[in-house]
């Protein structure tokens, strides 16, 4: 291999730097996204994108439940969860959450956040032990 | 410690009551009746004055339940105007020495959502809508009046009726929030409950419904043909997709609706006060009535 070490060094650094940025992404903690809908790269006029965010103080399996959706749930125990509902922007459905714990779980919350194009729309809390459900109600963005 | 000193207190109340005569308590509402047995437990014997099956609306009391109802220590009725002669009744009652507890006292009453269809198709307001249990939260308002109307009456079952209706409003509050995650499930623009007559006017304000029904309050007149058409109108332009019977009526004119409209006859609702086999009771019957709304608009 021919030329300047301090090229090759920059050229072999750049290339492992390429590799190196799908596999981080990948490996990085990111909270499970499931989207209900079919995605779309734009949201017809009147319909907006709600991302729901779940996080509970242990891990359970998690499930979010929204009229006219499919219900979107959590494959194992996980402590944070996001699910994404494309519903009409004037009349978004309320939300019903549920949180299993395992049995040794004690006393345990669920965090609920709701957010349209990065604007917090609702945030809920729920304490319970074993299984905590509630309603979440998402006002009009 | 304070749990013992309760429990100690809850059995000798109970012992009390094996001994004592129970309090005989009639009652003019089935939802009343379920309600002070749940509290009441064996300190108390509760007489279905109307029983589960009779339209509440049309009874008027006969002379055998008349004399029934003198000799109890306490009368139940929902009040709001349900029982029509209950005002007629009330002062011979009280010099008779029985304790009148009248549900719709202690709720907060709203107005009918449809009394009359007027010619123009408007609905007139102002009238007091007198099915209170179809809000869980007035349900459990009434528990607790019931508590202290039998401690009034039974103050050594003090402990035992306090225990009773605690126990019962924690189930309560679960039936509320079943209720919710059910009503999650019809989307928001569904939530139309097309009745035979305007009794579910407190479960659709609690829980976000609208309500078209074909008769009022008191099922007292027939809808005229020209209302019948206004509510189909209305039907069709909310594209209902399903209409409600009610367990004590003729189902003719909603038969005739549904096959107008093209909405689906999605059975037979409650409204009146609780029903028979699982709907016999005040938690089976909220749940019955859910359970047939969700399923025919989700």
């Amino acid at each position: 291999m021919r030329g300047f070490p301090l090229l090759q060094i920059l050229s072999v650094g750049a290339g492992l730097l390429l590799l190196g940025v799908p596999v981080w992404m990948l490996t990085s903690h990111r909270p499970v996204v499931s989207d209900a809908g079919a995605i779309r790269l734009a949201s017809p006029p009147g319909i907006a994108v709600f991302s729901v965010q779940l996080t509970t103080t242990s891990p359970a399996l998690l499930s979010v439940m929204a009229a006219n959706h499919p219900t979107c749930e959590s494959v194992e125990p996980v402590q944070q969860f996001e699910a994404r509902f494309e519903m009409p922007s004037t009349q978004p459905e309320d939300l019903a959450i549920i949180a299993r714990f395992g049995p040794e779980a004690g006393p345990e919350a669920l965090r609920a956040e709701v957010r349209t194009d990065g604007r917090l729309l609702a945030e809920k809390t729920f304490w319970g032990e074993g299984e905590i459900q509630d309603v979440v109600e998402i006002p009009m963005p | 410690m304070l749990r013992f000193v309760l429990i100690i207190a809850v059995v000798l109340s109970s012992a009390t009551a094996l001994l004592a005569q129970p309090l005989k308590i009639a009652s003019l509402n089935t939802v009343m009746a379920d309600l002070a047995s749940e509290v009441g437990g064996e300190r108390v014997e509760v007489a279905d004055i109307v029983h589960a099956g009779v339209d509440p609306h049309l009874y008027e009391p006969a002379p055998g339940d008349w004399k029934r109802i003198e000799t109890a220590d306490m009368l139940l009725a929902g009040g709001l105007g349900f029982e029509a002669y209950l005002d007629r009744m009330r002062p011979s009652l009280e010099n008779a020495g029985v304790r009148v507890v009248v549900g719709g006292d202690v709720i907060r009453p709203i107005s009918g959502a449809c009394e009359n269809h007027s010619k123009e198709g408007h609905h007139h307001h102002g009238v007091i809508d007198p099915h209170w249990w179809h809000s869980i939260s007035n349900t459990r308002a009434v528990v607790f009046q019931i508590r202290d109307a039998l401690i009034a009456e039974d103050p050594e079952g003090k402990a035992f009726y306090e225990v009773n209706a605690e126990a019962f409003d924690r189930r309560l509050v679960a039936l509320d929030k079943w209720v919710r995650l059910q009503v999650v499930l019809i989307p928001k623009a569904s939530r139309v409950l097309v009745t035979s007559h305007d009794a579910l006017g407190y479960l659709a304000s609690e829980y976000g419904f609208e309500v078209l029904p074909v008769q009022g309050l008191t099922k007292s007149s027939q809808p005229s043909s020209q209302q019948i058409a206004q509510l189909i109108r209305e039907i069709k332009e909310k594209r209902v997709k399903a209409i409600f019977a009610e367990s004590l009526e003729n189902p003719k004119v909603l038969e005739q609706i549904t096959a107008e409209t093209g909405a689906c006859s999605a059975g037979s609702l409650y409204a009146d006060g609780v029903g028979v086999g699982v709907a016999s009771t005040y938690e089976g019957m909220m749940k019955h009535n859910i359970g047939t709304i969700v399923e025919a608009l989700k």
